[in-house]
């Protein structure tokens, strides 16, 4: 029932981050660009609250509910980014990478019910979840950075960007690998086994990779290959969102995996 | 050794070499991402005969993963004598250990089928592929009782002419609240009440089981019948756009019985959907045996399996694999899986190191960043 406010609660929660971002173009003070965005992801946080208490389960269950963690998780990235950064591009970025996916969840409601299947039924089930949408978040953030950092000419920008490009990969990487490990540590006690090469966990397991690909080069190019562009490491960035991006919802429509996943949302 | 022979060994542990390992399970894992990995008869299918459907297996793919075992430990190593102070080390030792004992133990698992029926004691396990044939349990189980619990059903229109439910892109569901009927038939609330495409539709009676049955005018009506296999079905009030209200009974039907739903338009109709289930249990009792194979002469014990919560039994785990929640007692058979996997505890290991690697290096991170934070910056002349 609750699902009926959604387009209202999105359409406030992006208003306070639309204004937050203009106020940041405009040169405005952090605090205020930062107070807006704080308000527009508090809303969205309580309507997953509320929509929590209303379904009577952990709201992972569909992807449309995947997609709510994943906007906040979006907004609040951006805030600390922000709040570290000061770049005034970077609400704007992460206002219409969330707004995206808010008006997917209006296009595209799922059928909500309060009836969770018994697998799902796992202590689990929340901490899986959460880590990975947080990864994603944290990488769709380093997705836009490597975006800007690959198009901009200021080579002082790049450098810092790249600092952070590489802090948010450390970090979500490691929320990935986390989530991978949960999600094992789960397949065993549901089904005997760790990892069965099911299409899902073979994406997660290729978007880690290009991750730990990054990670690699980037220490490589500190170490022993130290004449690397950075612009190498920064394609892989978007070869690993574009990855992420099939591992989340994209292997519903792979015809490499469509019937073969027990992972797939319904 | 030489100096040329330790700048070639340095190649495969530093981090450029990894990069090169990775890069090739990398490109072994995008085959098996984007090829379809089933079983096609040989001969017919170009791809299945190069090897790439069933790529998991190939020598390729073994050789990436062995590639990396031998790379990555070297990695490891190195990481572990030159940077001593180093959580990151411990994740890295934890992906290698769990890498490894995940490749070895797919070697040395064992998985069995057993399938039960009440009152029965078995002690026999079938090896699922052809050659295994049939093995000898250290213990015997016997289903005592196996019971499924289903969520509450829910009501949706379809069109009858695709089956679709209605309206086709934002389809409207009526979740049947169990509690809110069963207060409504004590009297102490008002009944569950929601529109669906203009019909305004009223539950009166939930039954999680039931039976159908034909009154003296060819109507059905549906009766409490908790049997294994039987539907739930509900009691509902329609009141058409015009305005005129009718009772009638809807059910989801299942094997052993026919669905019930309400024709509301030449081209519609309010039906339910098939219950989801809730929850499944299979209580069993466990009994080891002595010496003497095939003689319950050991000690028992009465446990319980069900979604994720194995029986351990000795070194031997055993999962509910599958029943046939709609076949009642048509199908009384339970079938389970036993199984046994000799380095579960080595996998656990890789997996603490990398929880407790993860944990260390972010708080480690935070600290230095703090601490070169605190310290004064000098100018730059």
């Amino acid at each position: 029932m609750m699902w009926k406010y959604f387009t209202l609660f999105a359409i406030l929660s992006a208003g306070f981050a639309v204004l937050a971002s203009v106020l940041a173009w405009l040169g405005k003070p952090k605090k205020s660009v930062l107070t807006f965005s704080a308000i527009g992801a508090g809303i969205f946080a309580v309507f997953i609250l509320l929509f929590w208490l209303d379904v009577q389960r952990p709201p992972f269950a569909t992807l449309g509910e995947t997609r709510l963690w994943y906007v906040f998780f979006l907004l609040l990235a951006g805030i600390l980014t922000y709040a570290s950064l000061s770049y005034r591009w970077i609400p704007t970025l992460t206002t219409l990478l969330a707004g995206v996916f808010m008006t997917l969840n209006v296009l595209f409601p799922d059928i909500h019910t309060q009836n969770l299947m018994p697998v799902l039924q796992s202590v689990w089930f929340s901490p899986h979840v959460i880590s990975y949408i947080f990864a994603y978040a944290l990488l769709g953030i380093g997705f836009l950075f490597s975006l800007y950092a690959l198009f901009t000419r200021n080579r002082t920008k790049r450098g810092e960007l790249v600092r952070s490009i590489d802090r948010l990969t450390h970090i979500g990487t490691g929320f990935l690998l986390m989530g991978i490990c949960l999600g094992a540590l789960w397949a065993k006690q549901a089904w005997g086994y760790f990892w069965t090469w099911d299409p899902k966990e073979t994406w997660a397991l290729i978007t880690l990779l290009c991750y730990a690909l990054y990670i690699g080069l980037r220490e490589s190019s500190r170490t022993d290959l130290p004449t690397l562009s950075v612009k190498f490491p920064l394609c892989l960035q978007l070869a690993g969102f574009l990855c992420l991006q099939i591992c989340w919802y994209g292997v519903n429509y792979l015809n490499a995996a469509r019937g073969l996943s027990v992972h797939i949302y319904g | 050794m030489t100096s040329s022979k330790t700048s070639f060994l340095k190649r495969f542990y530093s981090p450029f070499g990894l990069c090169l390992c990775l890069f090739v399970v990398l490109l072994a894992c995008l085959v098996q991402g984007l090829i379809r990995q089933e079983e096609v008869p040989f001969g017919e299918d170009f791809l299945s005969r190069i090897g790439l459907r069933s790529f998991k297996d190939s020598a390729f793919m073994l050789s990436a993963l062995l590639l990396l075992l031998v790379c990555g430990g070297m990695f490891c190593v190195h990481r572990f004598i030159h940077r001593t102070r180093c959580f990151s080390n411990l994740i890295y030792a934890g992906i290698w250990l769990t890498v490894f004992s995940l490749l070895a133990g797919s070697a040395c698992l064992k998985r069995y089928n057993m399938t039960l029926w009440k009152g029965y004691a078995r002690w026999q396990v079938e090896s699922p592929d052809e050659r295994g044939g049939v093995k000898e349990l250290p213990f015997a189980l016997q289903l005592m009782d196996f019971r499924i619990d289903y969520h509450a059903p829910t009501l949706f229109m379809v069109d009858t002419r695709t089956g679709l439910p209605l309206p086709e892109r934002h389809p409207q569901t009526l979740n049947v609240n169990a509690k809110q009927v069963e207060a409504y038939r004590a009297g102490k609330a008002d009944a569950q009440e929601q529109t669906i495409l203009g019909h305004k539709v009223r539950v009166l009676e939930y039954l999680p089981l039931a039976a159908i049955q034909e009154d003296s005018l060819g109507g059905y009506f549906c009766v409490p019948a908790p049997i294994a296999g039987n539907s739930p079905a509900v009691e509902v009030e329609i009141t058409d756009p015009d305005g005129s209200p009718h009772r009638e009974w809807i059910c989801a039907g299942s094997k052993i019985q026919i669905p019930l739903f309400v024709r509301t338009d030449t081209n519609q109709a309010l039906c339910m959907a098939k219950p989801q289930v809730k929850r499944y249990n299979a209580t069993l009792q466990v009994y080891s045996l002595g010496e003497g194979r095939g003689r319950l002469e050991g000690q028992s014990r009465i446990d319980s399996v069900g979604a994720n919560r194995p029986l351990r039994v000795g070194r031997y785990r055993v999962y509910l694999k599958s029943y046939k929640e709609d076949y009642g007692f048509w199908d009384p058979y339970v079938s389970f899986e036993v199984v046994k996997d000799p380095l579960e505890p080595v996998t656990y290991t890789g997996f603490a190191l990398i929880f407790v690697g993860l944990v260390g290096h972010i708080l480690q991170n935070s600290l230095r960043r703090r601490k070169s934070a605190a310290q004064p910056k000098t100018e730059q002349p």
